[in-house]
């Protein structure tokens, strides 16, 4: 495992809901400074639950989640499509400044360097078209864009994204791998997804989640752990990910 | 004859247009959030308060409070997630509440026409206490609505989100049911219980095509909300029909046509 200082560690990790259905079964995890972890496993997996116990929007039944110099105030979410309403009367604009909303005072009743991060984003992104669209008119892509835009306002020192590429077309999902590996270069990046073909040559880390994890770190045991995970073989070469170009960067 | 010069008449139309600023303001926020049908639950459940409370000789409007705050925060405590569970949760307390109510005012003596004014109301008979109450309530719901209102934007569109910025989810839906059992119980008295839901909730169905953002949507509803509680009401007066039905009628009516404008707007654009 190549990168910075030890960031996050998550500690045997176990996660159930009502305390009968076992999602996570001691799960360890460390996240590093400019990391690129991506998180893979079937559908229902436990891939997202991991995620939130990490980032602490769920609290594992046992087992704990360390931070080591970071707060969840320096992390950037960009959630799964269906976990928010589309039709919600919003901006693109205001949408994202709502990624400022932690500092948002009700008496100030304005957020500082508002204007001045927002538009920047907007320019990042190319969204200058549809700063004023409402969230319900752009398309896929455009919203992908708007969330990682939302994400990234506060310069967060590590980005997580749940399954970013599900419902976007495939240019957009090269646009994004291009924005993540520029990214990277700075942050840590924790991608999950169930779509072996969304990882590139730049990922540096992959674990494979199926209620417990099969997989840490870069090493040519990838398709057979992940033949554990999805129950089948998986064909990874045939979809661009030969462990060789992991190799490639030891 | 100048209809205006009654007290009655004008304290109608006053509490008409407070209500109207806190139905188009809480009915967005519903709307936004798709909470129709748990609105539906609370509202009508608040009747089995109400009944037990005139049974007891207590005030039956404070009973309505006690019972529809209860069941927000017991329909908000269970997983929406869990769509099928949520929704039958409702429609029990919704059920529940309403046979409660009917059954403590059939056993208590002489309340019969007091049932038909607590569900269809009547807004001739608002005090100016009522004025009052609601005036309040429209203020503090303005201010809590104007400072907070990034944050409760956040809320309504991504739960997790706000949680991950440190925004009290729980504390804003606990604020969210309070609101919305207080605009019920006030409202009870001019529309009734059966038809609080529609006054709710017509305005802000009627204005959200048009509008991009939340604040003006909560605009917009207050003035349609306005008009057709005015219109209904002269209607209702003049037609000598009870208020409330008029009310919900011409919000309908209205309703329709804006869905047709609408359809034709995206066909020929």
């Amino acid at each position: 495992m190549k990168s910075g200082s030890l960031l996050i560690k998550a500690e045997n990790l176990s996660f159930s809901y009502n305390g009968k259905q076992s999602i996570l079964h001691d799960v360890s995890l460390p996240v590093c400074d400019k990391d690129y972890l991506v998180i893979m496993g079937p559908n229902g997996g436990g891939k997202t639950t991991l995620l939130k116990c990490i980032l602490g929007l769920l609290k594992p039944d046992s087992g704990k989640v360390r931070y080591y110099g970071v707060s969840s105030r320096e992390f950037g979410y960009v959630p799964q499509f269906t976990t928010f309403d589309r039709q919600m009367p919003i901006r693109v604009y205001d949408f994202i400044e709502t990624g400022m909303i932690n500092r948002y005072h009700p008496l100030k009743n304005r957020i500082p360097d508002r204007t001045g991060r927002v538009d920047k984003q907007i320019e990042r992104f190319s969204l200058d078209g549809i700063a004023f669209s409402a969230i319900s008119e752009i398309s896929g892509g455009q919203l992908q864009r708007a969330l990682l835009a939302r994400a990234l306002i506060q310069d967060p020192r590590i980005l997580f994204l749940d399954e970013p590429t599900t419902f976007i077309d495939s240019e957009s999902r090269g646009n994004l791998s291009a924005i993540l590996r520029e990214l990277n270069q700075t942050i840590a990046i924790v991608m999950i997804t169930h779509d072996t073909s969304a990882i590139d040559d730049h990922v540096k880390n992959i674990a494979c989640v199926n209620r417990t994890l099969y997989y840490h770190g870069r090493d040519e045991h990838l398709e057979e752990s992940l033949e554990k995970v999805y129950g089948c073989p998986i064909e990874l070469i045939g979809h661009g990910l030969p462990h060789r170009v992991l190799k490639e960067h030891e | 004859m100048n209809i205006l010069q009654y007290e009655f008449v004008q304290n109608a139309l006053l509490a008409g247009f407070l209500l109207s600023i806190a139905s188009g303001i809480i009915g967005t926020l519903i709307v936004v959030k798709r909470d129709i049908f748990l609105v539906g639950g609370i509202s009508h459940a608040s009747f089995g308060g109400l009944g037990i409370f005139y049974h007891f000789g207590l005030n039956p409007i404070l009973g309505a409070f006690t019972v529809a705050f209860l069941a927000g925060s017991t329909i908000g405590l269970s997983d929406d997630k869990k769509l099928h569970a949520h929704n039958a949760l409702i429609g029990v307390i919704w059920a529940f509440g309403m046979s409660v109510g009917i059954i403590f005012l059939t056993i208590t003596p002489g309340s019969a026409p007091n049932l038909l004014t607590y569900l269809f109301g009547d807004v001739l008979t608002v005090s100016s206490g009522d004025l009052l109450n609601i005036f309040v309530y429209d203020l503090v719901l303005l201010l809590t609505v104007i400072l907070f209102y990034k944050p409760l934007m956040v809320y309504l569109f991504d739960k997790e989100f706000a949680q991950l910025h440190g925004i009290n989810v729980r504390v804003y839906r606990y604020l969210f049911y309070l609101f919305i059992s207080i605009a019920i119980v006030l409202m009870i008295r001019s529309v009734g219980i059966i038809l609080v839901l529609a006054l709710l909730t017509i305005p802000p169905l009627i204005t959200m095509p048009f509008f991009k953002r939340l604040h003006h949507i909560m605009f917009a509803s207050v003035i349609v909300c306005l008009l057709i509680f005015t219109g209904g009401f002269f209607t209702a007066y003049f037609m000598n029909l009870p208020t409330g039905p008029v009310i919900i009628i011409l919000g309908t009516v209205l309703l329709a046509i804006a869905k047709s404008l609408c359809s034709l707007q995206k066909k020929y654009s």
